[in-house]
């Protein structure tokens, strides 16, 4: 378990540049573009007072905008993370390092393929947390500023962050789950091709997805497979608009509700398959990078 | 051959990459105890050899090292082997303190202390990325980190290639002062041929896959001995069959393989072969005959 821990950490303080520096570069930016806005008075609000929803529901919905946003962010990152980290180690040799050590190649790309559902979730959620926090500032601001505009007061805010927050970490980690094949495909790619498996990434089921188009049209079949499941991956899990119309209710346990809901929703089954197709990936990956030795 | 134990053993060891063949069905064993120095031209096979034994890649033949087969149990293997292939292969984006710590948690054999002590004295201080340090600086912090693991067989390849002799010298001479103990067994291959002979117990030349010569070092004068042969003498050293010869700066050289010293002495001034003058003599005698272990 320590060493798990320690591999998992590594990959931290390798690829830190991506889901610590620059969120917090990201978060500043926003910040700042949003206090010059409303301190320069460009901020309006063309909504007559009547549908001004009150400050709890605006916030549950700020708070998990906000965890939506960063789990695109999450994903995107992922993405790049697992396009380079399984070869990572064969930059400056560093793969002869790594197996001078007792650590079998399979338990180190465990521990790549684990630091996304673990420190690099932690990180995306407290940096989702300190948005929502940030957020909070900003409806003070904007409530003193514009009156029709209320803000929770400060103990319902911190339940309401405490509720929704719980509810986006499991999110963003089921997130994580769904989209866990196609971050094995392209660490898979990565083992084999490098820097290449980004556009592999896109290319391989692109090419697949034309010839399916093609024999629709040439054979006069109904239906495409291939590109109908993988539209149907992509869209994630979670009907957004009925997520927001939940967090918008009235309901003072909505969060967790709409979590129910998220749960009763979720395609198990698939959920199942893709994590066994990335435990495969993760697993040949593993036999490929015992057999190699050249940087 | 001691009666120590066996470390590593190698029977029929085959690799071959496409249709290169690069090891061809080597023999070897290597006791407990003991510094080999395992020497070849560029090609010879020698880094490949020493990926077998340390299971960084799959082989025909038969080979164990300490009772595993390396391919198969590289991670079990490695709690009890260290191995230096590249002094640049440490990961750059740590720092010192932080490969300390990464290397205490995974694995079992190292002493973050002893490590320490080793860097005592340098300018390797702990909160130095290792991507700024110097080639030098990253042999030493290396070298810091496997003599630090509690090892009983130490494979370095080319450990000191782009140092400067200072650090070549005081690679060498920390590793036999600090490391070395009766236990260890050390694997050494380098081009720096003479600047390792001290420090060998025994030594193996391989030449395009195949080991010409296995043999203590302190075996080499009682079987090689290099004369300078006299002008006069050339024909009577010619008699007598030399394994190597060549004419440097107008004197004769010539190497010869268990001849009695007794015919060897009336030639020219007698002496044993360098370690460098004995490799040049084993890769480029021309019978093809190979040295016997």
């Amino acid at each position: 378990m320590r060493a798990m821990t320690a591999l998992v950490e590594r990959e931290f303080y390798e690829h830190r540049g991506a889901f610590l520096y620059a969120p917090i570069v990201l978060l500043i930016i926003m910040t700042v573009a949003i206090l010059f806005a409303m301190l320069s008075g460009r901020a309006e609000f063309d909504l007559p007072p009547t549908q001004i929803p009150l400050g709890d529901a605006v916030y549950r919905v700020a708070v998990g905008g906000a965890f939506l946003i960063w789990s695109v962010y999450l994903i995107v990152g992922l993405f790049f993370y697992y396009a380079d980290s399984f070869s990572a180690d064969r930059r400056n040799n560093t793969l002869l390092f790594w197996k001078s050590m007792p650590q079998s190649d399979l338990r180190i790309l465990t521990s790549k393929a684990l630091a996304g559902i673990t420190i690099f979730l932690a990180l995306i959620s407290v940096f989702a947390i300190v948005t929502a926090i940030i957020i909070y500032g900003v409806l003070l601001i904007a409530s003193s500023l514009f009156p029709v505009i209320t803000a929770p007061d400060p103990i319902g805010a911190l339940w309401n962050l405490f509720q929704t927050g719980i509810v986006g970490v499991f999110f963003l980690a089921l997130t994580v789950l769904w989209y866990a094949p196609g971050l094995a495909w392209v660490a898979g790619l990565s083992t084999l091709f490098r820097r290449w498996s980004i556009p592999l990434a896109f290319l391989i089921p692109g090419t697949v997805i034309l010839l399916e188009y093609l024999n629709t049209i040439r054979s006069s079949v109904d239906g495409r497979p291939v590109a109908d499941y993988l539209g149907w991956r992509f869209e994630g899990f979670v009907d957004q608009t009925q997520a927001f119309t939940i967090l918008f209710g009235q309901n003072d346990n909505a969060p967790f509700a709409l979590l129910r809901s998220i749960l009763a929703d979720i395609d198990w089954m698939q959920m199942g398959i893709g994590l066994v197709f990335t435990a495969v990936v993760v697993y040949l990956a593993s036999e490929y990078r015992r057999r190699r030795i050249e940087a | 051959m001691t009666d120590a134990p066996v470390i590593a053993s190698a029977r029929g060891l085959t690799k071959s990459f496409g249709r290169k063949t690069v090891l061809h069905g080597i023999d070897f064993t290597i006791p407990a105890g003991r510094i080999y120095g395992l020497l070849g031209l560029n090609g010879a096979g020698k880094t490949t050899t020493l990926n077998t034994l340390l299971g960084l890649t799959d082989c025909g033949g038969r080979i164990e090292v300490l009772g595993l087969d390396p391919f198969r149990h590289r991670a079990k293997l490695m709690n009890d082997v260290a191995f230096v292939s590249d002094v640049a292969s440490l990961p750059r984006y740590l720092k010192v303190r932080q490969l300390f710590d990464l290397v205490s948690a995974i694995h079992p054999r190292f002493d973050r202390q002893t490590a320490e002590t080793f860097l005592e004295g340098t300018d390797l201080k702990p909160g130095l990325k290792i991507k700024t340090l110097s080639k030098g600086m990253l042999a030493q912090l290396h070298l810091a980190v496997v003599m630090a693991i509690d090892a009983k067989l130490l494979v370095l390849d080319e450990p000191t290639l782009g140092l400067d002799i200072v650090y070549r010298k005081r690679f060498y001479r920390r590793l036999l002062e600090d490391y070395m103990a009766e236990d260890r067994t050390l694997l050494i291959t380098t081009h720096q041929v003479d600047e390792i002979a001290q420090i060998l117990s025994d030594i193996m030349f391989l030449k395009d896959g195949e080991i010409i010569l296995d043999m203590p070092v302190d075996e080499i004068g009682g079987r090689f001995a290099q004369v300078i042969v006299e002008q006069d003498r050339l024909a009577d050293a010619e008699r007598l069959g030399p394994i190597y010869a060549e004419t440097r700066f107008g004197q004769t050289a010539m190497v010869f393989e268990r001849t009695p010293p007794e015919q060897l002495e009336p030639l020219g001034q007698v002496s044993t072969p360098s370690l460098s003058d004995l490799f040049v003599t084993m890769v480029q005698r021309e019978d093809g005959a190979r040295g016997e272990a």
